[in-house]
């Protein structure tokens, strides 16, 4: 059966791998897409949780709702989604490139 | 005498009318012209409103300082007079806190006086963006007020800093072709002294704190209970090992250095000449100003005060600093062709002989500085007002151009030759009085430096009478001299009210005197007073009940 | 001590020459409405007749008290500062004892005959027709600081009328402005006399400091006197590379009078101004030279000669300086071409001779000839102008000649000065004066060396003698060296010149009077008693030091008039039987000529050897290297390279902008935070 454990292994696995294709890609939009891995990652694990502290909160009546956090999670995600695609749409109209190497405005 | 009609509730708060008359207009004025700017569409007052108020707002903070201040003033009052505290952050001991005594109500007047004369010269001077120099210049002449009748240590620091940003922007939009970078040197400069006295002034906070219990920086407290700083910190170190950290010294050269920067003193003094070539001829005016009211001032009130055993250890070294700039400035200025460079020079002079007698901590030595102080501001403004009206008429300030002047324009020369004799000190004019205390005084501390500090002022003289010869006397050698203007009425009415009271100081040293005296004496007690308690404070280690009687006093600490 | 008594009209003598000065000057300043020649002299004489009547009066009131008395009008205080005890206080107060009451005559009669001159002769000269009134306001000014100084109760006010005489002698000399030559004399004048200011500043700072470490802080001049043990035992310690010895501090406050007073009187080292201010006009220079500047001097050494009595060593500076001075001057007068020169000379021998006296230790024979020289020096200054205004402005005498029979009457009056100035008995106060002071420096007590102090002054008797004699001839007599239509149209000045110049020339002989030693006296067939009345009247104010004075020595007496004889004879030869001698003697002697005539290249070495140098220190080493390179280049610019060039190097390198990279550091730090949460949380 599936536990709580392989819930948190794959939430792990999935933020790993989003986390190496951030740092190591050089497309822009891949790199935006690993980040969403990330996040990913994370509403996966708190939905886990939700699972694993569900029998707790009715009996403590401590509100450790992991499904509440995992929504108000994808809000922001959906959010942060919106400001880096327009982000990078803006750095690529101006730079006609979507290499990582060419965005390097925060240099001195 | 009351202030000649003035209601209670003005007479009550005469210094704080003062303060925030000029700036006050010029907000106004601001706020007229924003408001016209968006409602009516129009592009602000136009720069002669400006100028017209500007100078009424000047003009009435003269009327009050002449009138409600040394009209109020009690001449055998002892300590600050006309007091206005008010709260503002009583948790953090920091009040709105005012006040004049006999050092600072002539250096008020003289503030007073100059700047609607500074406004007044530049009638000519500055055509466009008159509304910006108007502003600047009211802004700077609230800031000096401020800073001279502040009583509380941050306060003084606040309009100190108010005073020198208007200073800046009038050197950096107003100024010659140099001026970006004599501007960015002079605020930079400054500031990095201020930064240094800002942290020290913290300190001082802290450590007032630590041994009275109570947050306070109005530095003058009743008699001398509650005031900070003099203490040395012990810190004890893991266990039995304990390290001292005095505190004094260190505290005192942060302030002093701040102070020093911008009377200036030698060697900080190299912003000065260059600023002064690049600012206008009003600039050149208040910065003399600034620099005499808030350097040495402060140096005077503050540095001295608080810190009295590192101030007395480092006489022998302010002294040659003094001497030293006496020299420098009086030889330096031999060699220019400049003329601005050149009275610039003779500032430095004047200033560390006023220092000379301020460091030398006696009773006449200090009243002469003072009186120095007073002398100097006038001097130096006349100097810089003539130096601006050669550079108004021949577009030059190179002394090989000119020559002769006193043939086309004799009321100038004339003018000139008394100015500059008042500036080499002669009697029957103000700079007598000063110089005779100062080497008095400075003679019973250290003799050699007060020969030396003759020897400069002997160079001054011939500096100043070499300058004089050169441009006013002798034949009219180039022929665009020739056909020079005099003084029209309005410049005359100026050099003839900075002249006035130069001849009165000089013919009739003695009101003025007799004013400063009683709050010199009162400014020595307080410092003897201070030398006597050096606490040892151990940090770290007091319990809140250790705070009634902690203090374990040492004795012998450099006094 | 001297008992004071109040008065109440001794201010006004110097306050009315003040009053009509500041009148003039500011009617032609700020009212630009200039008065009539007329009311301007009117104004003027009226002023100074003033104050010389109230002088007299004042005389009158003074021999009627005591012996040891003194008048003394207390205006207010001037200046007031401190706490016991160490007051200082500077009061408007005037005082008038014997000796002020001798130079405040002089000072006063004699201003007001030049003055009388100057109406005449301002008035003649076309050069600036604007200068009228402004003479008169700077003259009358200067008068009224010498009164000050003559008449000032205390130090303070003594500096304030001293440093007034320097800067209405600078504003006199350097009276016609436009000229370069003027304007260099004036400037350099005034230099010279603020160091002298100096010293007078930092020995009325001793004097105070010293009665104030005793308990009498006072600048009041009787009560210094009464305070002199203040200085006993008082001394400073010479810094060791001096030599590491005391020196009492009555010494070194007697040496900085000294100085003040040699700057004001140009005497070394600070002669080397006079030859340029003669560059003021006539009367300026008859006044300040005659009556005042050198006056000045030797009244503050009078004065003070209670001070000079207990510091031996500054006494004997005093007249060594003197003597060489004189003889110095005397030697430079001879072979001087331009005529305000050699007489200007001739006055810093006079006062050579007056600094002999004081030093020598007999002040009252000093002041008897400042009295003389202040009635024949002017005399010969005015004839001098008369001179130089007949040949237009010509100053050169090699230049003049021939001149003395169209002005006879003028030079009646020089030939009469000129006999007092070089000292001619038994009829000319300039003979008897300047002998007391010879046998005081023969029998001089303070000085150890004083047998050479009287040689060479006697050798400047002698060279003053040829050089007197020599303008006069070269001047008034001999060949006519000048355009002879010139010639014709010489007359005698005015009687508002002419006057003025009979008078004093008449106080020239009379004045010997006042000073007649007893022994002279003695030969008069008729007894005259009272003779030496100026020493008796003198006698409470004055320290004399000197041996009792012998009556006359004969010997002195012969002795000097024989050097004068010596050195009048000569001169006369020269220029008047063998004119051309003096041209052969030039050339033989070209060298030693040369080395005089150039003022022994004195005035070169200072230029080159300290001025120059000097202002090559300011600009080079303390303006370029010092201020621009050192502490504006290497501290202030250097830290702005500084901090740039860290950032620029070093700090920059911390933003790469690589996002990857801060992406990665982001990851790895949020890692760490994470554990060490947990391992925090854990042990907790």
């Amino acid at each position: 059966m599936i536990t709580h454990d392989h819930v948190l292994a794959l939430s792990a696995l999935l933020f790993c791998a989003g986390a190496v294709g951030a740092l190591l890609r050089r497309n822009l939009i891949v790199v935006l897409m690993c980040i969403e891995l990330m996040f990913a990652a994370v509403v996966v694990a708190l939905v886990g949780f939700d699972r694993m502290w569900a029998a707790r909160a009715v009996a403590d009546s401590v509100p450790m709702e992991g499904r509440v956090f995992a929504m108000i999670g994808i809000a922001v995600v959906a959010a942060q989604l919106a400001v880096g695609l327009a982000i990078l749409v803006s750095l690529v109209r101006n730079r006609d490139s979507m290499d990582i190497e060419d965005a390097r405005l925060l240099r001195w | 005498m009351g202030g000649a009609g003035m209601g209670p509730y003005v007479e009550g708060h005469v210094l704080s009318w003062l303060i925030f008359i000029p700036g006050g207009t010029a907000l106004f004025l601001l706020a007229v012209s924003v408001a016209l700017r968006i409602f009516f569409g129009a592009s602000g007052l136009p720069g002669v409103v400006w100028r017209a108020i500007g100078l009424g707002g000047s003009g009435l903070a003269l009327l009050v300082a002449g009138v409600g201040v040394l009209g109020q003033f009690d001449p055998e009052g002892i300590g600050h007079q006309m007091v206005e505290r008010a709260p503002w952050l009583p948790g953090y001991g920091i009040h709105y806190f005012v006040g004049v005594d006999g050092i600072s109500l002539f250096l008020v007047l003289l503030t007073a006086l100059v700047v609607p004369l500074v406004l007044l010269a530049s009638w000519n001077q500055v055509e466009r963006d008159l509304a910006s120099f108007v502003l600047f210049v009211l802004l700077l002449e609230t800031g000096l007020l401020g800073a001279l009748l502040s009583l509380n240590l941050l306060q003084f620091y606040a309009f100190a800093e108010l005073s020198f940003v208007p200073l800046w922007l009038i050197v950096g939009v107003f100024g010659g072709a140099g001026r970006i970078r004599a501007s960015t040197r002079l605020i930079l400069y400054s500031a990095a002294g201020s930064v240094v006295s800002l942290v020290a002034l913290l300190i001082v906070y802290q450590l007032g704190f630590e041994q009275t219990g109570v947050w306070t920086l109005d530095w003058i407290g009743q008699a001398s209970s509650g005031t900070p700083g003099l203490i040395d910190v012990r810190i004890p170190i893991a266990g039995e090992d304990v390290a001292v950290w005095r505190t004094q010294p260190w505290l005192f050269a942060a302030f002093a250095l701040s102070f020093a920067i911008r009377i200036p003193m030698l060697p900080l003094h190299t912003w000065m000449p260059e600023a002064h070539v690049e600012a206008p001829t009003a600039g050149s005016v208040l910065l003399s100003l600034v620099m005499l009211e808030v350097g040495a001032y402060g140096m005077m009130r503050f540095a001295l005060t608080l810190f009295p055993n590192a101030a007395a250890d480092a006489v022998p070294l302010l002294f040659a600093l003094a001497v030293l700039g006496i020299l420098h400035g009086a030889l330096v200025a031999m060699v220019q062709r400049d003329l601005k460079r050149l009275v610039a020079y003779a500032c430095l002079a004047q200033l560390s002989l006023a220092m000379l007698g301020v460091f030398s901590l006696s009773l006449h030595g200090l009243i002469g500085g003072v009186v120095q102080l007073v002398s100097f501001g006038l001097t130096s403004s006349a100097l810089f007002l003539l130096v601006g009206v050669i550079e108004e008429r021949r577009k030059t300030r190179d002394v090989s151009e000119l020559g002769g002047l006193a043939k086309p324009m004799p009321v100038f020369a004339a003018i000139l030759g008394v100015t500059v004799m008042a500036s080499a000190g002669l009697p029957v004019l103000s700079g007598f009085v000063g110089q005779l205390l100062i080497l008095l005084g400075s003679f019973a501390v250290d003799a050699r430096a007060a020969l030396g500090a003759g020897v400069g002022l002997v160079l001054l003289a011939a500096a100043l009478l070499w300058m004089f010869q050169r441009v006013a006397l002798g034949p009219v050698e180039k022929a665009e001299n020739r056909g020079l203007i005099d003084l029209d009425w309005r410049e005359r009415s100026i050099f003839l009210a900075l002249l006035v009271p130069i001849l009165w100081i000089g013919v009739h040293p003695n009101p003025v005197l007799r004013r400063i005296e009683p709050s010199v004496l009162e400014l020595m007690k307080q410092i003897d007073e201070r030398r006597d308690l050096a606490p040892i404070l151990t940090l770290h280690d007091a319990e809140p009940s250790d705070l009634a009687s902690p203090i374990e006093t040492s004795d012998g600490d450099g006094v | 001590m001297l008992s004071e008594v109040t008065s109440s009209f001794l201010r006004f003598i110097p306050a009315l020459p003040l009053l009509t000065g500041v009148l003039h000057l500011v009617s032609i300043g700020l009212l630009r409405r200039r008065l009539s020649a007329r009311a301007v002299t009117t104004i003027s004489s009226a002023a100074h007749t003033g104050a010389l009547l109230l002088s007299i009066l004042a005389f009158w009131e003074l021999i009627a008290l005591d012996d040891n008395a003194a008048l003394v009008d207390r205006v207010g205080t001037w200046i007031g500062v401190g706490v016991a005890p160490s007051v200082f206080t500077a009061d408007l107060a005037f005082r008038f004892d014997a000796l002020s009451a001798i130079f405040c005559l002089v000072v006063a009669g004699v201003g007001l005959l030049v003055q009388v001159f100057a109406a005449g002769y301002m008035e003649a000269d076309q050069r600036d027709d604007r200068g009228f009134q402004r003479y008169f306001g700077y003259s009358d000014l200067f008068l009224a600081s010498m009164l000050i100084v003559v008449l000032a109760d205390n130090l303070v006010l003594l500096f304030l009328g001293w440093v007034g005489v320097g800067i209405f002698s600078y504003l006199l000399i350097g009276f016609w402005y436009a000229e370069q030559v003027s304007a260099r004399a004036a400037t350099s004048a005034f230099v010279v006399g603020r160091v002298g200011d100096l010293a007078l500043v930092i020995g009325i700072v001793l004097v105070f400091w010293t009665l104030a470490a005793a308990g009498s802080a006072t600048l009041r001049l009787g009560e210094i006197e009464a305070a002199l043990q203040a200085f006993d035992g008082v001394s400073f310690a010479l810094p060791v590379w001096l030599g590491g010895h005391p020196i009492a501090v009555a010494v070194i406050a007697g040496f900085c009078f000294l100085i003040a007073a040699c700057a004001q009187a140009a005497q070394l080292p600070f002669l080397l101004w006079l030859p340029g201010s003669t560059a003021a006009p006539s009367p300026a220079s008859a006044l300040v030279h005659g009556a005042c500047m050198g006056a000045a001097g030797v009244y503050l050494l009078a004065r003070l000669s209670f001070l000079f009595a207990i510091a031996p060593e500054a006494a004997a500076l005093m007249a060594w300086i003197g003597v060489v001075t004189a003889l110095l001057s005397a030697g430079l007068a001879c072979v001087e071409t331009d005529i305000k020169r050699v007489l200007a000379y001739s006055t810093a021998t006079h006062q050579g001779f007056m600094f002999l006296g004081v030093g020598a230790g007999d002040p009252t024979a000093a002041v008897h000839h400042a009295v003389s020289h202040a009635f024949f020096q002017p005399v010969l200054f005015m004839g001098a102008g008369v001179v130089i205004a007949s040949l237009r402005q010509e100053h050169n005498l090699l230049r003049m000649g021939n001149v003395g029979s169209r002005i006879h009457l003028t030079r009646i009056c020089m030939w009469i000065a000129l006999l007092s100035s070089i000292g001619v008995p038994p009829f000319w106060s300039g003979y008897f004066s300047r002998e007391q002071i010879l046998v005081a420096a023969h029998d001089a007590l303070l000085i150890p060396l004083h047998a050479p102090l009287y040689v060479l002054a006697l050798v400047a008797v002698g060279l003053l003698a040829f050089s007197v004699v020599r303008l006069m001839y070269l001047a008034l007599y001999g060949e006519t060296r000048f355009p002879g239509e010139i010639r014709m149209r010489i007359e005698e000045p005015e009687p508002i010149m002419l006057r003025p110049m009979a008078i004093l020339a008449t106080l020239c002989v009379l004045g010997c009077t006042i000073g007649l030693p007893q022994a002279w006296a003695d030969l008069f067939p008729f007894s005259v008693k009272d003779s030496d009345s100026i020493r008796r009247f003198l006698a409470g104010v004055l320290t004399t030091s000197a041996v009792e004075q012998s009556p006359s020595s004969w010997s002195v007496s012969g002795q000097v008039v024989g050097m004068t004889v010596l050195g009048a004879l000569p001169a006369a030869l020269l220029y008047v039987f063998r004119p051309e001698l003096p041209q052969k003697l030039e050339t033989r002697f070209a060298w030693l000529h040369g080395l005089v005539a150039n003022r022994f290249y004195l005035d070169v070495l200072f230029e080159r050897g300290i001025v120059q140098p000097m202002l090559t220190l300011s600009d080079r080493v303390l303006g370029r290297w010092l201020d621009q390179r050192l502490i504006d280049g290497v501290v202030v610019d250097g830290t702005a390279r500084l901090l740039q060039r860290l950032s620029d190097r070093v700090l920059k390198h911390t933003e790469p902008g690589t996002i990857q990279l801060y992406l990665a550091l982001m990851l790895v730090g949020g890692l760490a935070m994470v554990i060490w949460l947990l391992r925090a949380g854990g042990a907790a």
